[in-house]
């Protein structure tokens, strides 16, 4: 079943400004007195609410998985749950207690919705710094041929290959390597 | 074992049914088979996206100042004569839309600044480990600051000098502060590049010339965009008006 705030999260993915306009209109007030009730400001509520936004689009966007519950209580979950890592990040301690006084409090479907979507948006995050590790010629082909859909002869052409084979060859050799890439650096950054 | 055509195939459903139901089975038993086929489904899904990304984090950014700045307080003034002060606000408030309304018609804007659109700049890379901060060049130059703008995107591109969408948006101040010969520099370059960016980078070529005054160059410029680019037809309008 979708739910009705479905249309928010269309406008993210979409890019619908009026609409995205009124998410802010309707959540952003919330996020800035949460925010600077916990040890922050206006600057930091708007940054913290624009990179929650970001997390649910990676999360839902352009994929398969559907919202279960209301947009504004996943993105006010996003807020704190990543409120709570920057917190913990600054050292800004007396933030920190007041904040995790809350976060015991919440364990809902939200919580884990909130979680799965800031993974995301890490691993989307850890994608596109370890994509730019690849040789010009990787990030060329992989964006030609899966994100602008090029066809196979035009990429011959384009970037003075030899055949059609050459380039599924080095397709996957460029993928093999940016996974190699993604996993050593996911790794060593979640897992310190 | 390296599965990514494998994989690949799965995803683009170019597997037959026989093959596919005995990978899932595989997958069902084989926990990093099943990591690797997400992370490139996670790939094609950056790949995808990864201009939609960076244009909604530029949008998300305007829309959000709008909503996040403290409301700023009007100052208080002692009412020496309210009505009049009233009076004299609503004649300058009515002399302003008045010049408003009537500046297209006492100014035009020239073919240039009818045809000058840009989105926004939103950088690959927002941190460094450096003195610079990245973010100054796209806020410089959303909000038109070309002078701003160029030297930081400079020091950007020195860092990352593959970044062509950074390459794109130096040519753009370039052109905008009149340095047009390193802007055509950028903008042939990136035409000949044969990148996604080829499209944008001929039209601003075009827009260079334009810009110049050359006319026939401009002419030159635009009649070499193809059919195929998205900014055909504005190439075909703007031709017939030079």
């Amino acid at each position: 079943m979708q739910h009705t705030d479905n249309r928010y999260l269309e406008a993210l993915c979409t890019g619908n400004s009026s609409l995205l306009d009124e998410v802010y209109r309707k959540y952003a007030r919330e996020v800035m007195l949460w925010v600077v009730k916990n040890n922050g400001d206006a600057d930091d509520a708007q940054d913290l609410f624009q990179d929650a936004l970001m997390a649910i689009y990676d999360r839902y966007c352009g994929r398969d998985f559907q919202l279960s519950g209301a947009f504004g209580a996943l993105l006010m979950t996003v807020c704190r749950r990543k409120w709570f890592d920057r917190l913990s990040q600054k050292k800004r301690e007396e933030g920190v207690r007041n904040a995790e006084a809350e976060r015991y409090t919440e364990e809902t479907s939200e919580w884990e919705a909130a979680e799965e979507a800031i993974l995301q948006q890490k691993r989307q995050e850890c994608l596109s710094q370890v994509f730019e590790l690849l040789s010009e010629q990787c990030r060329k082909l992989l964006s030609l041929i899966t994100a602008d859909e090029t066809p196979v002869e035009q990429i011959v052409q384009q970037l003075g290959m030899a055949n059609a084979n050459a380039v599924y060859q080095s397709k996957h050799r460029c993928t093999a390597r940016w996974r190699q890439l993604f996993y050593e650096h996911f790794k060593a950054t979640t897992h310190g | 074992m390296d599965n990514t055509d494998r994989i690949d195939r799965y995803l683009t459903g170019t597997m037959d049914p026989a093959e596919k139901q005995a990978f899932e089975a595989e997958m069902a038993a084989d926990a990093q088979l099943a990591e690797d086929l997400t992370l490139q489904r996670d790939m094609g899904a950056f790949l995808r996206r990864r201009e939609h990304r960076n244009a909604l984090q530029a949008q998300l950014r305007d829309i959000g100042r709008a909503h996040f700045q403290p409301e700023k307080k009007e100052a208080k003034t002692v009412s020496i004569s309210r009505r009049r002060i009233l009076w004299i606000g609503a004649m300058a408030a009515a002399a302003g839309l008045a010049l408003f309304l009537l500046r297209p018609l006492l100014f035009p804007p020239s073919l240039f600044d009818q045809y000058a659109e840009y989105p926004a700049l939103a950088l690959a890379q927002k941190s460094s480990a450096g003195p610079a901060d990245w973010s100054a060049a796209e806020q410089a130059f959303n909000s038109e600051d070309y002078t701003t703008a160029e030297p930081v995107l400079e020091q950007y591109l020195a860092a990352y000098p593959t970044d062509m969408q950074a390459q794109l948006y130096l040519g753009i101040c370039k052109m905008e502060l009149d340095k047009h010969t390193e802007a055509r520099q950028i903008f042939g370059a990136l035409a000949q590049s044969g990148e996604s960016f080829k499209d944008y980078a001929q039209w601003y070529l075009a827009l260079s010339y334009l810009k110049s005054g050359d006319t026939a160059a401009t002419q030159k410029t635009l009649d070499e965009i193809p059919d195929s680019s998205p900014f055909y037809k504005k190439a075909k309008e703007l031709a017939a008006r030079l």
